[in-house]
């Protein structure tokens, strides 16, 4: 295997391929504050590109309840607990987060999931994973916001909804898209080199000539985004809406576009870039980049689960309210430092926030006007200082896309025409 | 799967998983969601409309479980700060039929 360096991991680590790294790298922010589990973006990405025979149980965007839910069923529980039974009581990090980009939140010292291949899977696999069972792919949300229904009715629904038995405990929707990794276990599994990884944009495409379905890629996918299509027998997965990105959708006019699950956010919690990568692979400074900012300036936003070891490319903003030890399993030791920023705000990170779902335009880069101040309190005892500032978003030529206030005006559609676009 | 009993023996149901919740997890929640709409600019009663409808789940377990005063509390403080210091008259804020 040869070695790479992970750079959200701080340290060097195995991989099937030698690194190489696209110009520019497709990369998202979700803030999960916000994330009502409308399920908007699920069904954006499902009319566009899942809605065919064959594809009935696939969603390739999805929004799932946790801590219990999930699609397929446990995929994160499972490889954890894979992960836990290659390196018992050794998935820890050291260090402290502090500011070096070749590692941000110190250094992972257990085991990725190319590392722990050769312990609990034959000599020829790549990667550690599973492949999910039928009954874990075919139910997403079963028994999540609307759990089991009447004991001994089996597949018949409560009549009304606000009866349901419920879960008395915190919960969260965490909404999943590929996650269009600098190093994939998909692309690291295939053994017909069916799977890349675009030198323009690092979106992970499955060459659907290539592929003759031999499911090591849905094995080996740790967050379980490559799917298996029964009737036409090769694998498919998300495919970042890439004539989208490219600026080819009849609707762009020749700018890229956000993907169909962005665009589609109404809970306004998604934010999608394409960054500018180093040689080695970490991200190159460009302050004025929106993503650049929330992940390595702010540092509010975390990638998922990056114990993984697969450097994914999707960063959430953790939810407030989570009991800590979660939430630093699912997103690594950066999570308290998050939380307390993305709580006290100062002035740019409150008009960066801003940027989020204003327009469908792929954002590169952005400039923050300062506005007058128009509060000054405390808010549970927090003192708070609010300035109407002006966010000024810029897109790949340089020319603005938008301007929006910190305080921007809402407008709400009257009841008789909700639906009159 | 689940119109049984839970199988102890399933490797795939959670048992005996314990998870930390008590009245400070509702109450952050609670905070949040009401910090974080009017921050996108929602008004107090349409706030409180989101926790009173049960399809909220999240939403309205915390006002059930909290109670409407102290989650009028809340949202009144969060649309202290956040409640659209320089936008124009009411009228054009909350519209609707």
């Amino acid at each position: 295997m040869a070695r790479v360096h992970n750079w959200q991991l701080g340290r060097e680590m195995a991989y099937p391929y030698e690194a190489a790294y696209p110009e520019r790298q497709f990369a998202f922010v979700f803030n999960i504050n916000r994330c009502i589990a409308c399920q908007s973006c699920t069904m954006a990405c499902k009319s566009t590109w899942t809605f065919s025979k064959g594809q009935e149980q696939m969603w390739w965007a999805n929004v799932e309840t946790k801590p219990y839910g999930g699609y397929p069923m446990f995929w994160d529980m499972k490889i954890l607990e894979l992960l836990e039974r290659a390196n018992p009581d050794g998935q820890r990090w050291t260090g402290a987060p502090a500011g070096d980009p070749r590692g941000p939140w110190g250094r992972f010292e257990g085991r990725t999931i190319f590392e722990a291949a050769r312990m609990l899977t034959p000599d020829s696999a790549r990667v550690l994973g599973y492949l999910p069972a039928d009954e874990e792919w075919n139910s997403p949300n079963i028994y999540e916001d609307n759990p089991v229904g009447e004991r001994g009715k089996p597949r018949e629904y409560h009549k009304t909804g606000e009866s349901l038995p419920e879960h008395k405990t915190w919960f969260f929707y965490l909404a999943r898209i590929c996650n269009h990794c600098q190093y994939p276990a998909c692309l690291a599994a295939c053994p017909r080199k069916a799977i890349y990884k675009r030198p323009e944009d690092g979106i992970v495409l499955i060459d659907q000539a290539e592929c003759r379905g031999y499911r090591k890629c849905v094995e080996a996918c740790p967050y379980k985004k490559s799917m298996y299509r029964g009737n036409t027998r090769v694998s498919e997965k998300c495919v970042g809406c890439y004539p989208r990105v490219e600026g080819k959708d009849p609707e762009s006019g020749g700018v890229p576009l956000e993907t169909r699950c962005m665009a589609a956010c109404i809970g306004q919690i998604r934010l999608q870039g394409l960054v500018r990568l180093n040689a080695d692979g970490t991200w190159a400074e460009d302050r004025q980049h929106p993503l650049y900012y929330l992940v390595h300036v702010a540092k509010v936003a975390l990638p998922l689960y990056p114990q993984l070891g697969t450097e994914p490319n999707g960063y959430y903003i953790p939810p407030r309210w989570v009991p800590r030890p979660y939430l630093r399993q699912m997103f690594g030791p950066g999570v308290d430092a998050a939380i307390e920023r993305y709580e006290n705000p100062d002035r740019e990170l409150t008009a960066v926030l801003q940027l989020f779902r204003r327009s469908n335009r792929i954002i590169f880069g952005y400039r923050v006007v300062e506005g007058p101040k128009v509060y000054e309190g405390t808010l549970r005892g927090r003192t708070i200082t609010l300035y109407n500032d002006t966010v000024i978003a810029y897109g790949k030529d340089g020319k603005e896309l938008f301007r929006t206030t910190v305080e921007e005006p809402i407008h709400v559609r009257s009841a008789r025409h909700a639906n009159s676009i | 799967m689940p119109y049984g009993a839970p199988d102890p023996t399933d490797p795939n149901v959670l048992v005996g998983v314990e998870l930390p919740a008590d009245q400070e997890a509702t109450r952050d929640m609670a905070w949040v969601f009401a910090e974080e709409f009017a921050r996108m600019g929602f008004d107090a009663p349409r706030i409180l409309g989101l926790f009173r409808s049960p399809f909220y789940a999240g939403a309205h377990r915390a006002l059930r479980r909290l109670g409407e005063t102290e989650v009028a509390a809340i949202i009144r403080e969060c649309i202290g700060v956040f409640g659209a210091h320089t936008r124009p008259p009411d009228a054009e804020v909350t519209g609707g039929d």
